[in-house]
């Protein structure tokens, strides 16, 4: 079986309050919530899943004073690739989990890539729900940043190479999907926003932010009968550029 | 990186129409001179048409009540445009029929026996052999059926495909019900022909749809799906589109 590289890409921090990401627990608590992307590497192929927010200027104007943002100068994507040695012109193929503004921002420096997504998360991002209007802006996933024909479009479980296939994982948006990539130490799920934090997956705690429970619920049973380690997409026990030592999936 | 192919426009003659027959409510009474216009699309190893004119100007004449004068220059056959252009029927690999009225597809036929396949939405196809009472002068099947092309030639779709890379088919029912627009990857950015899902500019320009009707709420739908996909525009019938245009199509978002 074909094995992939992982590296983590930090993407700058949000300054928020815990419960938004644990339902029901920790109000009002503050934490640092890291955007987290993926650089991934093997079979000739350079993949990122998700890119992170636009910039920290575009942030602070369209989110106001929701959260407070910050950026270190290796955390916007360009920097990062070219940390890692990329450029962005070389990456082949990007993964969106889903559509949120801190996961597609940067969508528009990909000129060469195929682009995969579900297209109930497409569909779903021009007609969200009330309380997730916030999140998404079509000036960074359609026309404006994407040519629509470099889309691929998905209606579910999808095997994009061998040793690396999306599975929808619901619940934190309509059309959210997973990444589980084949590495030398197993199965690892890229589940970004379907396990904000490890605890969710570790204590059986839904994201707050949610479509629907019994979707989000179903989402972690996936994750649990197909992966060995899970990255979760908002958790400071991931480090930056960090790639290998995932956390781990009890059964 | 994604396909990138070149455009031509070809004109399939023009006809007088009333200007409310082309925007629903508007302008109705007012006569406008309107051209029918197809496509070449040339790039990755392909030769593409969509859309392929009229058979006949006199049967049109004779028998669409909502069209007259129609009139047909000597490149303005779907023959005599090919030859313009300098291709072969035979070296056509795709005919797209946006939908199946008379003056989309009265060119299929000389395609007939060749390596040619006839894209069409299975909902097209349906309703053109079982079309509403309004709509039933714009369809004659032996344009397009077995009589025209050989039955193995045609490809009939569901819904959304990929054609190949750089060219998406998406329904955009509404004029017809199983009308489709062609997205193309061109140099300048997403190319839609979107033929009769916005006869003329106005119609996406100002969000009004046609007046040949199917379905209102559709129509209304598919336009929009064509501004979050497309930057810019080939419309059915559009006059300001220019015969053998190839670039700088009309902008969908200014």
């Amino acid at each position: 079986m074909v094995e992939y590289q992982i590296k983590m890409l930090k993407m700058g921090t949000l300054y928020g309050e815990k419960s938004s990401l644990t339902m029901g627990i920790d109000f009002g608590v503050p934490i640092p919530i890291p955007m987290w992307s993926a650089a991934i590497e093997g079979n000739g192929h350079k993949i990122v899943v998700d890119t992170g927010i636009k910039s920290l200027e575009w942030t602070k104007e369209n989110l106001g004073d929701q959260y407070e943002v910050e950026q270190e100068s290796d955390e916007t994507m360009e920097a990062a690739l070219e940390h890692i040695g990329w450029k962005p012109e070389e990456v082949d193929i990007v993964i969106n989990t889903h559509l949120h503004y801190d996961h597609c921002g940067s969508n528009y420096l990909f000129k060469n890539a195929k682009f995969y997504l579900q297209s109930s998360e497409w569909d779903y991002a021009f007609q969200p729900v009330k309380n997730q209007e916030c999140f998404y802006y079509e000036e960074l996933f359609g026309w404006q940043a994407v040519r629509y024909t470099s889309w691929k479009m998905l209606s579910g479980e999808y095997q994009i190479l061998p040793g690396l296939r999306v599975i929808p994982l619901g619940g934190h948006s309509v059309g959210g999907q997973g990444v589980f990539v084949n590495t030398k130490e197993g199965i690892v799920c890229l589940a970004m926003d379907a396990v904000g934090l490890y605890e969710n997956l570790e204590n059986n705690i839904l994201p707050n932010i949610m479509t629907n429970v019994e979707d989000g619920f179903k989402a972690f049973d996936i994750i649990r009968n197909n992966s060995d380690f899970v990255i979760p997409g908002h958790d400071t026990c991931i480090n930056k550029y960090q790639s290998s030592n995932f956390p781990v999936v009890n059964k | 990186m994604t396909s990138e192919y070149k455009i031509k426009v070809l004109n399939m003659g023009s006809v007088t129409v009333d200007k409310g027959g082309m925007t629903r409510g508007t302008d109705c009474g007012t006569e406008l001179r309107i051209p029918q216009q197809a496509v070449a699309i040339e790039g990755n190893n392909l030769k593409i048409i969509c859309d392929t004119g009229v058979h006949s100007v006199d049967w049109v004449n004779a028998n669409v009540s909502t069209v007259k004068d129609c009139v047909l220059k000597d490149d303005e056959s779907l023959e005599g445009a090919l030859k313009h252009i300098g291709w072969k029927p035979e070296e056509v690999d795709y005919v797209i029929n946006t939908h199946l009225h008379y003056d989309h597809c009265g060119g299929n036929y000389i395609f007939k026996g060749y390596k040619t396949k006839f894209v069409i939405q299975k909902k097209e196809w349906d309703f053109a052999f079982n079309p509403t009472p309004n709509q039933e002068q714009y369809y004659m099947t032996d344009l397009f059926n077995h009589k025209a092309v050989f039955p193995d030639q045609i490809l009939l779709i569901d819904g959304e495909i990929e054609l190949e890379d750089g060219i998406v088919l998406i329904p955009t029912p509404g004029h017809t019900k199983g009308h489709q627009s062609v997205l193309i990857n061109t140099e300048e950015g997403v190319v839609c022909f979107a033929a009769d899902a916005s006869n003329i500019y106005e119609n996406i320009d100002k969000d009004i749809i046609g007046n040949i009707l199917y379905d209102t709420y559709s129509g209304f739908k598919s336009m929009e799906d064509i501004r979050r996909k497309a930057e810019f525009i080939i419309c059915g019938h559009e006059p300001r589109t220019e015969k053998y245009q190839t670039n700088n199509f009309m902008r969908i978002h200014v």
